[in-house]
């Protein structure tokens, strides 16, 4: 069973402070993280923290890979520039076109999730002994 | 140092730099940033039509950047940014083919035309910023205490607006208001035939246009202006790129620093009121004023030294906005936790920032 002994609010008006009275610990989490911990109800706490690290842990590899492509896309570009340049002008003009788009758009979604999913993983895998009472958390 | 034509190269690092930079501004004005990133590749060397469709390529994808962050943030009224998208396409087109009339007859006479409505147009949108900034900011110093929705700018022009009941009387839960769709349809073809005559994205016209005339809140208005530009500038960037206008390794290295940027920049719009926005993009377009102001003189003087002037106020001008937004971030941070900071910046955050950290 849950061992969720209180919840209160976190200084950030998307967080709450949640209190584990078993493992005496505190731990900064968001509504909806809130509610998965207690939607694991019939696990030990233990599992339920390890499923929100693991989530964490999924979230930095997927921001990792995100930003990865882009910078190998941009070195790639950097390094064949001419023969890239050359590529597109011997396409027919409209190709050229979708493809320089289709580019920039798919970089600029790759960034996006890779900003999305590193701020997730930042937010999950935070140490919870930085959320002690009293520290203005 | 990458080679772009025989002889031409450019600093990767300083193009990354200069790309964070902008994204500053973009992400915290909730402007593309065309208007300053253009000036800064044409110093840096690339010829102008490469310089205006590389921008536009870096935008386009720096836009969705924005686009998604401020959708998170709440920031976005899609029915009216889908609306003004649609006016804002049909206007670029408009736009572009006015250029093309305007080019027959000559190239001096386009040239006066295009920077005479870009004086123009500054000059009108710089007036009305600065006169609801310095009309908020005596407020502050009279210690006046804002309402909850202070950043909810209802000028004349937005109440005649929204009082004119032509069909269809659109409702926009999201940003509260009710306005007749033509209007915001109009709007947007109007900023569009702007934007294909001065080779802009437009953000830094149609944000302060949904904010006064159509009565946005300034951060509604900073994320749907950004959803509205984005069509507008993926249209300009395929038509470029149809053209080979595009340096694609150039646009990729500056998106890598825009992105850091406008995701720093976004992030700090959640902790201060609507007007620390108002005030980055009333001194981003006033500044934006004094380059083509010195081009303009040198047109009709035909001085050498003023030219030179011109490009050089026209890269300065760019770090102004930059510059006010990176003090305001730090004390942003200072005041999260728990330093000191002036009266000035403390009064452009929000009151329930009690320097706590969270």
């Amino acid at each position: 069973m849950s061992n969720l002994a209180s919840i209160r609010p976190a200084a950030s008006p998307r967080r709450v402070i949640a209190y584990f009275d078993r493992e005496h610990s505190y731990l900064s989490v968001s509504p909806k993280q809130l509610q998965q911990l207690l939607a694991y109800s019939g696990e030990q706490d233990g599992v339920a923290l390890m499923r929100v690290t693991k989530g964490g842990l999924l979230a930095a590899i997927l921001a990792a890979l995100s930003a990865g492509a882009v910078i190998a896309a941009a070195y790639f570009a950097i390094s064949h520039n001419v023969e890239l340049a050359a590529t597109l002008r011997q396409m027919d003009r409209a190709a050229a076109g979708v493809v320089t788009l289709l580019i920039m758009l798919t970089a600029g979604g790759l960034l996006a999730i890779a900003f999305d999913r590193g701020e997730k993983a930042a937010r999950l895998l935070r140490h919870p002994s930085s959320e002690q009472p009293g520290s203005g958390a | 140092m990458l080679e772009i034509a025989s002889g031409l190269t450019v600093n990767l690092y300083l193009l990354t730099a200069m790309g964070a930079a902008v994204g500053l501004v973009a992400g915290f004005a909730g402007v593309a940033g065309g208007y300053l990133l253009t000036p800064i590749l044409i110093v840096m060397g690339l010829p102008a039509p490469l310089a205006v469709g590389t921008a536009l390529a870096l935008i386009a994808g720096n836009n969705l950047i924005g686009v998604l962050r401020h959708r998170e943030l709440g920031h976005i009224d899609l029915k009216m940014g889908l609306i003004t998208a649609a006016g804002t396409l049909l206007g670029t087109e408009i736009g572009i083919r006015l250029l093309h009339l305007l080019d027959g007859f000559g190239e001096r006479a386009a040239d006066i035309a295009v920077l005479g409505t870009l004086l123009l147009t500054l000059t009108i949108v710089s007036v009305s910023m600065l006169r609801d900034v310095l009309a908020s900011t005596a407020l502050l110093n009279c210690d006046v205490e804002l309402a909850a929705d202070e950043d909810e700018i209802k000028t004349t022009a937005c109440r005649f607006l929204q009082s004119l009941s032509v069909f269809p009387h659109i409702r926009f839960t999201k940003s509260k208001l009710r306005i007749s769709g033509w209007i915001v349809l109009g709007l947007g073809m109007f900023i569009g035939i702007l934007s294909g005559v001065l080779g802009v994205g437009g953000g830094f016209m149609l944000s302060p246009a949904l904010m006064y005339l159509v009565g946005q809140s300034s951060m509604m208005a900073v994320g749907t202006n950004l959803l509205g530009v984005l069509v507008g500038v993926t249209f300009g960037c395929f038509r470029h790129a149809m053209l080979g206008n595009v340096q694609i390794a150039v646009a990729l290295t500056m998106l890598l620093g825009t992105s850091v940027g406008t995701f720093i920049g976004a992030r700090g719009t959640a902790h201060v009121r609507g007007l620390a926005v108002r005030y980055v993009l009333a001194t981003s377009v006033v500044t934006a004023l004094l380059g083509p102001a010195l081009k303009m003189v040198h047109f009709f003087i035909g001085s050498d030294t003023i030219n030179q002037m011109a490009k050089l106020v026209t890269v300065a001008q760019v770090f102004i906005p930059v510059g006010l937004v990176i003090l305001l971030l730090v004390y942003i941070a200072r005041h999260r936790s728990g330093r000191d900071v002036p009266l000035w910046a403390r009064r452009l955050m929000p009151n329930g920032q009690n320097g706590t950290a969270g």
